[in-house]
């Protein structure tokens, strides 16, 4: 039996050398990794998308992108034929299967709806159709039209079951309160299920983040703020291009409302899109628009109208009731904030004033 | 000190040219982190228009020298978009709010432009981000 050599110190002293020198290249390699991302835009739901993700390629891309179509498509389009809520609103009164996915959104927003003693209202279509802010020819409906148009939304007779669902005869839904925020989620989802680690969706203009920034936890060796996202928020005075306010967040969805998307103006008066199902006309709480941050895309794009419906003092409850943030902006450019974010959002424009 | 070392990693087999490269290529890596812009953040520029969610052109813009005007009839409807080089807009369309126009010119990656009543959607590919953000919320 022969003895085993003693090994050299030379060989022990090169060998750490080595070692040395390729664990340095791969903590530059692993920090460079967490700042490749691959992305990747198109649009949906008459909208754009954007994509991009840390730790996916153009395969996963896709996958997500095919996800919020189907979504838009096949599920809650009001407008392409064939889709769950374009047949549900032609054959109002009679129950109908549905995508799985559908009936998961109805649900959830029929439960914010209630939880918000339906200021969430999906069941507004006709009141929608009437005011035509959509279409070419908007105008202000009489009286007498809003009130018809009113009691055709009663949530009481939207029904799921399963995948089955339907709605009040003569009614007509719209999901057009939650579509971009559900369409985040079904992406969102999509992605993790493909093994994305860090993603940036934006669909329509509301965002989701899914993990922190980089996949690289070496890279929180220079520094914790490194690791969250940036997300900033549309000077609703200015052009789209213009934000007033940059916010610091980890994983999570993001939604505005704002008076400034879809409007028309008739006898100087300006009249938005987001309707309070109490009245029949375009809110008034004071708001010019208000961005919300939950857990769920969904849940941040119908709490965004809430909070524009209720107003800054109304709608805190049912914020904090979700365990949700804040961001509200008044006509004269002064900004409050829920309590969670005060820490975490730096105001950008000088015009704007953080009370 | 440094020489001690230098002599004992000698002993050991390796040369001082040996240490001075492995340093060289550590510090130009680090140096490649500080600087490199990441591959997200610096790619060429195009504009690609959508209709109803479907890709219908594409026009990179950076090779643009000259600006110019291509009009797009859909549906009966026309819309008219300006490219140049780095950026592109509406500057008309058949519908009636004309949002799209006051949008004005899209030019940092990610940016986008939408006509809803003609149901498209024009967005900026590449190139550089206008803010240090990641999104926009709007």
């Amino acid at each position: 039996m022969s003895k085993r050599s003693k090994p050299s110190s030379k060989s022990i002293t090169t060998f750490a050398f080595v070692a040395v020198i390729l664990l340095l290249i791969v903590i530059v390699t692993d920090i460079q990794g967490g700042k490749k991302a691959y992305g990747k835009s198109s649009s949906a739901m008459g909208a754009s998308v954007f994509l991009t993700l840390c730790g996916g390629d153009e395969k996963v891309a896709d996958a997500m992108i095919e996800a919020v179509k189907h979504l838009d498509s096949d599920c809650l389009s009001p407008t392409i034929q064939g889709s769950d809520v374009f047949n549900l609103n032609a054959n109002s009164g009679q129950p109908l299967k549905v995508n799985a996915e559908t009936a998961d959104v109805l649900k959830k927003a029929v439960e914010i709806s209630k939880k918000s003693d339906f200021t969430l209202n999906i069941a507004l279509g006709q009141l929608i159709r009437l005011w035509g802010i959509d279409g070419d020819n908007p105008r202000v409906p009489s009286a007498e039209e809003i009130e018809a148009a009113l009691n055709t939304a009663d949530m009481s007779r939207i029904f799921i079951d399963g995948n089955t669902a339907s709605i009040g005869a003569g009614q007509l839904i719209d999901l057009g309160a939650v579509g971009k925020g559900a369409a985040c989620d079904i992406a969102a989802e999509t992605a993790k299920r493909l093994g994305v680690k860090a993603a940036s969706i934006s669909v329509g203009g509301s965002v989701t983040f899914v993990g922190q920034k980089s996949v690289s936890g070496l890279k929180s060796l220079f520094g914790g703020s490194e690791l969250l996202w940036s997300v900033g928020i549309r000077d609703p005075f200015g052009s789209v291009n213009d934000t007033f306010a940059s916010v610091k967040v980890g994983p999570v969805s993001i939604s505005t409302s704002g008076n400034y998307e879809k409007y028309f103006e008739e006898n100087g008066v300006r009249y938005h899109h987001i309707f309070d199902p109490k009245t029949g006309y375009p809110s008034d709480s004071g708001l010019v628009s208000v961005t919300v941050f939950s857990d769920s895309g969904l849940l941040s794009d119908a709490l965004s109208t809430v909070a524009f419906v209720l107003g800054y003092e109304k709608s805190l409850p049912i914020l904090k009731e979700y365990s949700a943030e804040a961001v509200f902006v008044f006509p004269d450019k002064t900004v409050r904030v829920t309590d969670g974010i005060k820490e975490s959002i730096t105001i950008t424009d000088s015009e704007f004033t953080l009370i | 000190m440094i020489k001690d070392r230098l002599t004992e990693l000698n002993k050991a087999g390796i040369k001082k040219g040996d240490v001075i490269i492995a340093l060289i290529l550590v510090l130009a890596s680090f140096l490649a982190l500080l600087y490199s812009p990441g591959s997200s953040d610096s790619t060429e520029k195009y504009a690609i228009l959508y209709h109803k969610g479907e890709e219908i052109d594409r026009i990179n813009l950076d090779s643009i020298d000259n600006p110019y005007e291509k009009p797009y009839i859909l549906n009966g409807l026309k819309a008219i978009i300006r490219y140049e080089k780095g950026s592109a807009a509406f500057i008309y369309s058949d519908c009636r709010d004309k949002l799209c126009i006051e949008r004005g010119q899209i030019k940092g990656q990610a940016d986008a432009s939408v006509c809803l009543p003609l149901n498209l959607v024009l967005i900026i590919e590449g190139g550089e981000r206008e803010k240090d953000m990641d999104a926009v919320v709007y």
